[in-house]
């Protein structure tokens, strides 16, 4: 009896030991998710763009997308009479003051997915030439993608 | 003392179990796939001016398509200069595009990633290829799982 005990204490522990090696199988790695550097160029136009009013002011592209994680480059130039400056909001990206026929570039890495605004953020101030009555209009959205996730 | 080691193997056999039973299968088993689209969509070359800068862009700026879907692609060129679409890492060209021409690209989007697309056809004032702007006639084909 004492020896068929032990046998079977033997037999389930090796079985034990076996299955735990099975389920210690480390997980397989995740496909690396290449990350992609994005290049663009956006226009700050006043010309009223495609289908626009000439009055109108607008962004070329009004919809950028990305995938979380993509190195994105901007290199912004302002064709309008006025002063803008895009902002993407919630992302602490800004230009510079641009006034008409100025550029600037911004480069970001987005860390999470969503939908974000980028507008312009000074006020409208006809003393200035600060933005332009349709100030309230000129938004953009930035998409940026949830990478896949294995 | 053989009983003691009998509880005990019993006891890893139960702890083994519960770990096999929850071992990491790798990622869930994914839905039934879904039917590949074909998407007919167009690409113009779109010009603004203002401040005495002619800019030249690609519109849209932005393809979002998903893996195995069909593409079929009808390039325009509105403009007064040549240009010539390419999508880079699927090798598709629309060749010398003359102003008023269109063609069009259909292909399957196999492959995920981002994809650059362009204008291939540098600037030569001469011939009326392009514009100084050259290099910023460019947007992305993105191809999502």
């Amino acid at each position: 009896m004492r020896r068929t005990t032990s046998w079977i204490a033997v037999g389930l522990g090796v079985l034990a030991i076996g299955l735990s090696l099975v389920s210690l199988r480390p997980a397989a790695p995740a496909p690396p998710v290449t990350r992609a550097s994005i290049d663009l160029a956006m226009l700050i136009t006043g010309q009223g763009g495609i289908g626009g009013p000439a009055t109108s002011h607008l962004y070329d592209p009004q919809m950028l997308v990305v995938r979380r994680g993509d190195a994105v480059r901007l290199r912004v130039m302002n064709q309008s009479l006025f002063s803008h400056v895009v902002e993407i909001v919630g992302l602490n990206v800004r230009t510079k003051v641009l006034a008409g026929g100025d550029a600037d570039e911004v480069t970001f890495t987005p860390d999470r997915a969503g939908i974000f605004e980028y507008r312009c953020i000074l006020p409208f101030n006809p003393a200035t030439g600060t933005c332009s009555p349709d100030h309230d209009r000129m938004i953009g959205h930035l998409v940026v993608l949830d990478a896949p996730s294995r | 003392m053989e009983r003691v080691a009998l509880v005990l193997s019993i006891l890893a056999l139960v702890v083994s179990v519960v770990a096999f039973a929850g071992r990491d299968q790798g990622p869930p088993v994914a839905s039934a796939p879904r039917a590949p689209a074909t998407l007919k969509l167009s690409m113009v070359v779109a010009t603004f001016s203002g401040q005495g800068v002619a800019a030249h862009r690609w519109y849209p700026t932005m393809l979002v398509v998903r893996q195995g879907d069909t593409v079929d692609l009808a390039i325009g060129n509105p403009d007064k200069y040549n240009h010539d679409f390419e999508l880079t890492g699927y090798n598709l060209k629309t060749g010398k595009l003359t102003p008023g021409s269109s063609r069009s690209l259909r292909f399957v989007a196999d492959r995920t990633g981002v994809f650059l697309y362009r204008c291939a056809l540098p600037h030569n004032p001469a011939t009326g290829d392009c514009t100084p702007d050259h290099d910023l006639m460019r947007g992305y084909l993105i191809v999502t799982e």
